[in-house]
């Protein structure tokens, strides 16, 4: 086991590395020199010595090599993620809090579709082609085809016509810039609830349909049969051996449902005005606050290959034949 | 219902019908077979003739959505009273009392009838627990002798292994160890060897056996191949498109079929004192699309004494030659004007 | 000879009756469609997908109102409530009309309102007369599928917008270009997934690894917000054209890790079938092994699953373009318009600006239950 996570471990370096490159590459990608931009931008002039020295710290003069070096380097070694320019302030003040909250909302709401999509899609296995079953595949389906963002609008509109509440943000006023505290804590607890229905609403679906495809399969197995044939109950024998192995492949549906969880954040969290990196990675897009935008994508991109991993981990200990691979 | 104690096992008229959406298949339509106690009965057919379902309609694992539609199973349970297990709720108590503990079933792929994610011990172990009043320590001191028993070397390790890790012989082997662990009356054994290999089917074979006689258990064995039924049978009853045709004694039915089928099939194995470039018989045909049962004799499109007008018109009632020996087919009933036909053997 | 000859047992039986003689001679695709027409779920979603590819085409046609039209006289206007009969003298006649709306100011906010007003009736009707148009820039027609009876009354059955833009003339001209982006960019997945795929599966060894790892790489990313990143970098000045094509590359780099894994599987398990051993043993040449004796047996799955990748790309340019980072102005897609309802404000004034919400929806589930029908439906040969 210690060997597989060794593995799996170093396996990571690659992807790191060009998940790296593809941050670096969006920050790049806007046509010219982003000093300019950020001279245009400034509010009183800017003088010729901190432009160069911004020129010196970033190597904007040298080979576009140099200049991911000097930027990787600078997190790796430093935890210096560069400046954001639009706030006038490092990069690494602006998104640990965000990059937690993203983290929170994304567990709750994997959490959630966990502990909703599995029922169902036993039920829906079980009592194949009966009306429960239909009935679930089609809401299933419909929660597919909605847009995250477009549920937000809907249940929104729904609160704010019908209970004149005015739903979204992560916190209520008074607890925006408060420090962490234990009440802080429960505040954000009770709004999380709307964003993680949403977010959670595809992913439930989609599981619901892998959850059942997969006992459909394993219900069929002679070990079942046999099992039934040794005088188990059917419950007994549901949970025990068809839904246990029926439960492997969802845990490696993880490895997709992770990042598509923190991507589809991105998009609810812009509409329900959240405190996650979304919303600031589109205003950061938005003013060309490149080094912010880079570093964003990075980090919830490193946030979901660590997910991945955790899912390959957690599947190498549920089913034992992945280690001998 | 027989009322002697011999009798284990008693199938009247059995009939197991799968509804499905494009018709019904008559999987088993009218099976009659009778097992004594300590004794192995083969069942023997061709795929599709409904020697599986048969088994299973013993046990109630029949798979939807098949279910049985008439016909008795009589069991004589260990304290003597008869049960008819064909009028049992399948999902009930009684029926998993008796799985397991009066009656084991051992399946045709070793591979996929054990639990990819459970280790063996933890399956044996389940069947015990299930059944007897023992402590998990017990249960696991059972389990290791139960390994030993079955032959599987280094049995306390073996334990914790998986399936995965385990040989096809050695797996089906852990299977006869779960099937025997509350040591039942009937082991039913549905082509138990024939995913094996032959030196290992060999094995299996001759451990079923020895088994079989230290305990005095019941053997109900499936198989399409007459070398295995020569090689463990008491009884034998030959089934095609889910009825007995033939059944007798293991001697009767190898020196002197009855059947046309029985017939065909003995005369399709290559023998040893037969000449090179000689041609080995066989049966024409194959079983037909299940939903078209032919009318009449359901054998006789591909039978070689088909009487037209006779075979293709009238069922066949059973036809007993002697005590314990007999045949379905239009060739032995004895009309008015028309005396008995015997064919040369 | 009027004796009816003996049957003899071999043809008796052994002759397949005419259902069975018409299952073994039809073709892998009679197969597949007799398969895919039990799924009636299916069948629906294949006729909604189809003529919503119907509406794309001829979008001057069904919509009333051409895309860019505007009346800043009838600005959020609600959608009317249709009605088919008058009542007159003579009993109810069949007269299919919409009432008219009067704006009233609140004296104190200053807020319009539309309340109806029961005494203007505008016909409608079915293949009017309206705005003149070129279809596909070849005939120049004015006939509109559904519309006011009467050229120039104000009838906007979905209401309008900020603009006073008829919102169901945008919602089907968006059609056009949602529907689109998801086929082109499926259409480059697929390039992309098919050749890397197959060079994937047929090969194997490092090749195999190489891709492998890179698909995985890119199926942990967090799509949107890299989607997010890279749109940001299209300059602003590029044409609508451009920018489309931008959009839907973007999307395909990302998106064809599905369909290539999908083609990988299958080439995996293709290659060690008896048929393609047998066409190698016989000398064929690879090129034609792929081309003449696998391929066939993969373009029904490739089929399914190209189906179920195009409501993701429809998706990710609704995303995209809702939040301005997509296609822009003037080009209408449904994301484009869905920008106009983006806070809870506007769309308290005009729920229905979100009807092209709903445009969305049935599209992705029709091709999802288009795609899932299909991909039952794939493999004929298996129960």
């Amino acid at each position: 086991m210690i060997w597989y996570i060794a593995r799996r471990i170093v396996y990571l370096i690659p992807t790191l590395l060009i998940v790296s490159m593809i941050a670096f590459l969006v920050i790049q990608l806007p046509p010219g020199d982003f000093l300019a931009s950020l001279i245009s931008k400034a509010e009183e002039t800017i003088d010729q010595a901190q432009v160069d020295a911004l020129r010196e710290r970033y190597g904007l003069d040298e080979p576009i090599y140099v200049q991911y070096w000097k930027w990787i380097s600078g997190i790796v070694t430093r935890g210096d993620f560069g400046d954001s320019f639009e706030w006038n302030r490092p990069v690494s003040d602006l998104i640990w809090e965000r990059l937690g909250l993203t983290m929170v909302i994304s567990l709750f709401t994997l959490a959630f579709v966990w502990i909703v999509s599995i029922p169902i899609g036993i039920y829906s296995a079980v009592k194949k082609y009966t009306i429960g079953d239909y009935v679930v595949t089609v809401i299933g389906f419909i929660g597919l085809a909605i847009p995250n963002f477009l549920l937000a609008l809907v249940l929104m509109y729904i609160a704010f016509r019908y209970f004149g509440q005015s739903v979204g943000g992560l916190f209520s006023p008074d607890f925006i810039d408060a420090p962490w505290s234990l009440d802080r804590v429960l505040d954000l607890l009770s709004h999380l609830w709307l964003p993680v229905i949403i977010l959670g609403t595809a992913g439930t679906a989609a599981l619901i349909r892998v959850m059942r495809a997969n006992l459909l399969d394993e219900l069929s197995k002679l070990y079942v049969d046999a099992a039934r044939a040794r005088g188990l109950s059917e419950l007994k024998l549901l949970f025990k051996y068809p839904v246990r192995v029926a439960l492997n492949p969802l845990v490696s549906a993880l490895a997709w449902v992770f990042p598509a969880l923190v991507s589809g954040s991105a998009i609810t969290s812009i509409v329900l005005n959240l405190q996650t990196t979304g919303p600031l990675l589109y205003r950061s897009l938005q003013a060309q606050d490149m080094y912010l935008a880079g570093s964003l994508i990075l980090l919830v991109s490193v946030l979901t290959i660590i997910g991945t991993l955790v899912s390959d981990i957690l599947l190498a200990w549920l089913d034992p034949r992945i280690q001998l691979q | 219902m027989p009322d002697d104690n011999e009798t284990l096992l008693d199938v009247r008229d059995l009939k197991t019908h799968f509804f499905t959406d494009e018709g019904v298949v008559k999987a088993v339509d009218g099976v009659n077979l009778s097992l004594k106690r300590g004794q192995t009965l083969c069942v023997v057919g061709e795929s599709g003739c409904g020697k599986s379902v048969t088994a299973r309609s013993i046990l109630r694992i029949v798979p939807a959505p098949g279910r049985i539609v008439s016909g008795e199973i009589s069991f004589r349970q260990r304290h003597g009273d008869r049960i008819d297990l064909a009028r049992m709720n399948p999902r009930g108590r009684d029926i998993r009392n008796i799985r397991g503990r009066e009656i084991s079933m051992i399946f045709q792929e070793p591979m996929s009838s054990l639990s990819p994610v459970h280790t063996i011990g933890s399956q044996i172990m389940e069947a015990i627990l299930l059944h007897l009043p023992v402590s998990k320590a017990e249960a696991r001191k059972r389990a290791v002798s139960l390994l030993d028993l079955v032959a599987i070397p280094r049995a306390s390790e073996q334990l914790d292994a998986y399936s995965f890790e385990l040989s096809g012989g050695m797996r089906q082997r852990a299977m006869i160890a779960i099937a025997l662990a509350c040591e039942p009356q009937l082991l039913i054994a549905d082509e138990p060897t024939t995913a094996l290999d032959v030196t290992t089917q060999a094995n299996i074979l001759d451990l079923i056996r020895e088994l079989q006689e230290d305990s005095g258990m019941s053997v109900l064995f499936i198989t399409h191949d007459l070398g295995v039924v020569a090689e463990i049978a008491d009884e034998v009853v030959v089934m095609y498109l889910g009825r007995d045709v033939e059944s007798g004694d293991v001697d009767t039915i190898f020196h002197n079929p009855k059947h046309p089928y029985t017939r065909a099939l003995l005369q399709s194995i290559p023998r040893y004192d037969s000449r090179a470039g000689e041609r080995l018989y066989s049966l024409k045909g194959t079983v037909p699309h299940p939903f078209y049962r032919p009318a009449g004799c359901p054998f006789h499109p591909r039978c070689d004494d088909f009487i037209a007008g006779q075979c293709n018109a009238n069922d066949p009632q059973r036809y007993n030659f002697s005590a314990g020996h007999s045949v379905r087919c239009l060739l032995y009933v004895a009309d008015d004007d028309r005396s008995l036909r015997d064919l040369p053997t | 000879m009027t004796e009816q000859p003996i049957q003899s047992p071999d043809d008796a039986w052994f002759e397949p009756s005419a259902a069975e003689r018409r299952v073994v001679v039809a073709n892998q695709w009679q197969l597949i469609w007799w398969k895919f027409r039990k799924h009636r779920l299916a069948m629906l979603a294949g006729l909604v997908t189809f003529f919503l590819y119907g509406v794309a085409l001829l979008a001057e046609i069904f919509a009333p109102y051409s895309a860019g039209a505007y009346s800043a006289a009838h600005t959020y206007m609600p959608p009317p409530r249709i009605q088919f009969f008058q009542d007159t003298e003579a009993g109810p006649r069949f007269y299919p009309h919409v009432k008219g709306f009067k704006v009233q100011v609140d004296p104190d906010s200053f807020k319009r309102t539309y309340v109806v007003d029961e005494t203007v009736a505008y016909p409608i009707g079915l293949f009017v007369r309206g705005e003149e148009y070129e279809l596909w820039g070849l005939f120049k027609l004015d006939l509109h599928l559904v519309g006011a009876a009467e050229y120039g009354d104000p009838v906007y059955l979905l209401g309008t917008d900020r603009l006073g833009r008829d919102v169901l003339s945008r919602t089907i001209y968006g059609t056009r270009v949602s529907m689109s982006v998801g086929l082109v960019g499926v259409g480059l997945s697929l390039l992309l997934g098919v050749i890397l795929g197959g060079i994937s599966g047929y090969y194997g060894g490092l090749i195999d690894n190489l891709i492998q790892r890179t698909i995985e790489i890119l199926r942990s990313l967090p799509t949107i917000p890299l989607w997010m990143g890279l749109s940001a970098a299209i300059p602003l000045t590029w044409p609508p054209v451009r920018v489309y094509f931008a959009i839907t590359v973007l999307l395909s780099l990302i998106g064809w890790t599905a369909l290539a894994r999908e083609v990988r599987g299958r080439f995996l398990s293709l290659k060690t079938e008896d048929f393609v051993i047998a066409a190698r043993l016989d000398g064929v040449r690879e090129l034609q092994i792929i081309l003449r004796h696998m391929a066939p047996s993969m373009t029904s799955h490739i089929i399914a699953s190209v189906t179920l990748a195009i409501p993701g790309m429809i998706l990710a340019e609704t995303a995209l373009s809702f939040l301005g980072i997509g296609l822009r102005p003037p080009v209408v897609s449904w994301g484009v318009l869905l920008q106009e309802a983006q806070n809870v404000r506007s769309i308290a004034t005009a729920p229905w600006l979100l009807f092209p919400g709903i445009a969305v929806v049935t599209a992705v589930l029709a091709m999802n239950f288009l795609g899932d029908g299909l991909r039952d439906a794939a493999d004929p040969y298996q129960a």
